[in-house]
């Protein structure tokens, strides 16, 4: 056999098995004399583009929809504070407990129950914070929201929510997903699958973070499920480029950017035709969706360009990252018609472990540096109209105990709480909720509910109501059966809409 | 109360030789062929443990009969059919065990007796028209649509298809648990065994209010929980309608409203509102005109699609629409021109921080049903606004950050429907405002320019105390 033969018959191996890789098993199902095989993937494919009460249009999946019974809200911002702020510091008015404080823990308090740090007999921890009755409705607020007790007429507080996790990250999927394991679709995506957006140049489901660190439940509070990932929460940076890499690099112009996602997406249009893979068309939208991002974001973004008065009012500092500039870029996102944005602002764990963990010096700390943005939120969606359709939830994944933590059973430097689900504080305000109420009854030192319990669930059920869904009816098909964000339970809590 | 209790049993008892004697026909009829022949060896068992099982039913079918209330003609009926099915079912196993031709007759008898008796005991337990209320759909909406609820009587109207669809199963003429009966106005005010259900003009001391507000786990909750619950609409309009006297023959203009009951009354005119499964968005009362108006055709859709312009239905079903100008990349004459086209169906416009001009809203004159309109961050100036004038329902008005002024506000007073108007970042003066604030007094004027005050603590840092170190 000469060089020549050998190298032909190396040739001829070679581009046998290029064949051979591309012939998939998606090939051969295809191609098998029985034409089964592709009825029944064909089958499996459509299975996932069924919703049961909204279908899926993977060529425009972010369209605009109508919901199934008129809501009055038509956004959302959600501030969650991720860590769990003390509810004992802030809207939960216990004098009672003031007069215990420093006495060791009645053990009708312990039994049977399970904290994540507290050993033995921890002591009683009075409030840290002096309340006060503001606004004609007479809520109790702390004295480390001054702003916000101002405009607390707006706001309806949510005064005995429970959760059952007792664990950061499991808690914060339970409040966004509907359970604390991994895997399920979060309210945001939720909400944009069921609505769509109505401004094509913006992600419909936006999400900033801000304390210097992301939710413990990481990116999954944010994730899409096995709804198509298209409605997935889109990250933005506060701080420089809003979303990485968002600029062109250099020697790259507009065009080429535009040639090349052309280019992309015709290949990527054929695998569609070959494969009608529903993700497929998420993938071809979502470049160009990010095309559009590269002109819209930026100047959405910018918060430089607000007037004086407004940063006064929010207290932002244009360039910083953090919760204020956060809070700001929230509005003027739902004003361009984003549906759903996700602020995250981490560290409100007070443990008592260090001074910036302390209930009465951090915690004070944090308290100031949202109290200022978030009351200029509200304000500022009014004066524009906006407060009226626009949804604000705050709230986090649990409270604290009104026990003083006692890790491992010794004494903490500083006065700290523990983790407790029992019950905690919320509140909403705006889109159609009745401001100026309180709803639910804990006993006197904020341990257990007396009346009015709200769950997790009831807390999605009324967002989701508020937009115009029966969170009973609103399904998505997966894996053999429909799934709901509020699982098998969730009431809406009427008592606190308008 | 032994006897109640054992004659509670009879729905455990009576499937089973239903089952069981309808498998011993079964087994019989199929072993006559040569196939199946060695089933006849189940038939003579299977007849024995049927008539042992349907002997019990009917002892604890009579305890049963009377330790409850029941519709005396269809539990006569049920009771004798029944006792003749256990006689019948004994006499087969014996005609069987003798091998007698007759056999065939006496086991379809049987067959016969078991169907017949069956639908008079479901008769009992589920309603008279329980099989056929399916076919018969419009007796289980609780809700009609009333043409003019003003004129319409509470009870016969409103309060009697409630209680028809969701308590007459068991508190009617077929079966009256507990005595009671709820179907005509002289049983309601009689009351059932423990007393009267209704206290005119106190629905806080009304049983019936307080078994249907106890929680669903609370075992003297109505209705049982594992049977539909009613509405919360339809709990507040008993409510109401026993505040008022629990009349059975007066009009609804009769009877004193509050605002939700209003809200509510509403909702059965236009068939809107109270979607009916209790935990829905039901706050439907509501900014839809209460006449749909026709589609939008599907090429005009597309059209203003091709023009960037966002058209969704205001909720799902309604050819009312909202729209939004924000994805139009060059808002001009034409985006208006096309949106006049849909001026039947345009409830909400949304044409904040667009191109929008002064001139364009002229286009907007014949949207008559036009009930929000946001024209934020845009340029437009007194002009613009005076040209909206003819926007007779328009109801809410955004005009932060124009170029609207002082001058301009007054004109704001021709929108007769108009509860808000946001003025935040327009030059507007007090006087404009008070002056609109006088013609229009229900007005809600926001001007905006928040402030919040600047606290020492907006800056500063909570800090440790010094520890003191020895």
């Amino acid at each position: 056999m000469t060089q020549k033969e050998l190298h032909n018959q190396r040739l001829v191996r070679e581009a046998q098995k290029v064949v051979m890789q591309q012939h998939t098993r998606r090939h051969f199902i295809k191609e098998s004399a029985m034409g089964l095989g592709a009825l029944a993937l064909g089958n499996l494919l459509g299975g996932c583009s069924t919703g049961s009460n909204n279908v899926f249009d993977a060529t425009n999946p972010l369209a605009p929809k109508a919901a199934p019974f008129l809501g009055k809200a038509k956004s959302v911002i959600y501030l969650h504070m991720a860590g769990a702020p003390s509810q004992l510091e802030m809207f939960s008015y216990k004098p009672e407990l003031a007069k215990l404080d420093g006495q060791d823990c009645p053990p009708s308090l312990l039994n049977g129950k399970k904290f994540a740090f507290i050993r033995g007999v921890p002591k009683m921890l009075g409030p840290q914070a002096s309340f006060n009755r503001y606004g004609e409705s007479g809520i109790w607020v702390s004295e480390n929201l001054p702003h916000l007790s101002t405009v607390i007429d707006d706001v309806a507080v949510l005064q005995a929510v429970t959760t059952d996790q007792f664990n950061h990250a499991p808690a914060q999927l339970l409040m966004h997903t509907g359970t604390p394991r991994l895997g399920r679709p979060s309210m945001g995506s939720w909400v944009t699958y069921g609505l769509g957006t109505e401004n094509k140049n913006l992600p419909g489901f936006v999400v900033l973070t801000s304390g210097g660190n992301n939710p413990d439940a990481g990116k999954s509070v944010w994730g899409s499920g096995f709804l198509p990932s298209v409605y997935q929460g889109v990250q933005c940076r506060s701080e420089g480029d809003p979303v990485l890499f968002i600029k062109d690099p250099a020697g790259m112009d507009r065009d080429i950017r535009k040639a090349s996602i052309d280019a992309i997406n015709k290949v990527n249009e054929e695998s569609y035709t070959e494969y009608q893979d529903p993700e497929t068309l998420s993938r071809i939208s979502q470049y160009e969706l990010a095309y559009k991002m590269q002109i819209s974001v930026p100047g959405v973004m910018d918060i430089s360009t607000e007037p004086e008065y407004i940063h006064e009012m929010y207290g932002t500092k244009p360039g910083e990252s953090c919760f204020a500039n956060n809070v700001l870029l929230a509005r003027k996102l739902v004003e361009k018609g984003v549906r759903f944005v996700q602020l995250f602002d981490w560290g409100w764990d007070t443990h008592g472990d260090s001074a910036g963990n302390a209930v009465d010096i951090g915690l004070k700390n944090k308290c100031r540096k949202i109290d200022r943005p978030i009351t200029a939120l509200l304000q500022d969606l009014k004066q524009r109209g906006l407060l009226d359709e626009t949804l604000v939830v705050w709230g986090s994944e649990f409270g604290r105990t009104p026990m003083q933590e006692n890790r491992d059973g010794k004494t903490m430097p500083f006065k700290g709480r523990d983790h407790h689900g029992e019950a905690f504080s919320m509140w909403m305000a705006g889109g159609g909720i009745k401001g100026g109420t309180t709803y639910g009854e804990t006993d006197e030192i904020g341990y257990n509910i007396v009346s009015g319990k709200v769950e997790t669930f009831d807390v999605q059920a009324t967002i989701l109501n508020q937009l115009g869904f029966d969170h009973e009816k609103f399904t998505y098909e997966s894996q053999g059966r429909n799934f709901r964000l509020t699982d098998l339970s969730g009431k809406v809590i009427h008592d606190i809409i308008a | 109360m032994i006897s109640a209790g054992i004659g509670r049993l009879h729905p455990v008892f009576v499937h089973l030789p239903i089952g069981i004697l309808l498998f011993a026909a079964l087994l019989f009829f199929a072993s006559k062929k040569q196939r199946f022949a060695n089933m006849s060896l189940a038939v003579a068992p299977a007849l024995a443990i049927g008539s042992f099982f349907s002997i019990l039913s009917c002892i604890t079918g009579y305890l049963l009969s009377i330790s409850d209330a029941y519709n005396e003609d269809i539990i006569f009926k049920h009771q004798w059919l029944g006792i003749a099915t256990a006689i019948t079912s004994v006499v087969c196993y014996f005609v069987y065990q003798k091998k007698q031709g007759l056999f065939g007759i006496f086991i379809t008898l049987l067959t016969t007796l078991i169907m017949v008796t069956g639908h008079y005991g479901g008769s009992l337990t589920h309603g008279a028209d329980y099989l056929t209320a399916s076919f018969n759909k419009s007796t289980s909406d609780t809700k009609k649509v009333i043409a003019n609820i003003d004129e319409a009587v509470v009870y016969t109207d409103i309060i009697e298809p409630i209680l028809a669809t969701k308590c007459y199963s068991c508190h009617g003429e077929s079966k009256q648990k507990g005595k009671l009966r709820l179907d005509l106005p002289n049983y309601i005010l009689q009351g059932g065994e423990e007393g009267k259900v209704l206290t005119p003009y106190q629905p806080g001391s009304s049983e019936i209010i307080n078994r249907l507000l106890l929680p669903t786990s609370n075992e003297e909750h109505m209705p049982p929980k594992e049977k539909p619950q009613l509405t919360k609409d339809e709990v507040d309009l008993l409510h109401w309608w026993i505040e008022s006297g629990a009349n059975f023959t007066a009009a609804v203009k009769n009877t004193k409203q509050t605002a939700a009951i209003k809200g509510l009354l509403a909702s059965f005119s236009n068939g809107a509102g109270g979607d009916g499964d209790g935990d829905g968005a039901n706050e439907t009362a509501s900014i839809l005109p209460t006449k749909n108006a026709s589609p939008i055709a599907a090429d005009l859709l597309a059209q203003l699609n091709k023009e960037g312009i966002v058209v969704v239905p205001v909720v799902s079903g309604s050819n009312y629409v909202r729209a939004n100008l924000i994805g139009v990349e060059n808002v001009s004459a034409q985006t208006f021109q096309l949106l006049s086209k849909i001026s039947d169906q345009l409830l909400q416009l949304t044409a904040s921080f667009t191109a929008v001009k002064d001139e364009h809203l002229l286009a907007l004159s014949n949207c008559k049903q036009l009930k929000q309109l946001e024209l934020n961050g845009t340029t437009i100036t007194n002009k613009g606004l005076a040209s909206l004038a003819a926007l007779e329902n328009l109801e809410s008005l955004s005009i932060t950050q124009t170029k609207v002024t002082a001058d301009g506000i007054g004109n704001v007073s021709a929108l007769k429907k108009l509860k808000k108007v946001y003025l935040y970042g327009t030059s507007f003066t007090n006087a404009a405002v008070a002056g609109l604030k006088q013609k229009m007094p229900g007005l809600l004027i926001d001007t905006g320019g928040y402030k919040l005050p600047v606290l020492a603590t907006d800056t500063t840092e909570a800090k440790a105390p010094e520890v003191k170190t020895n």
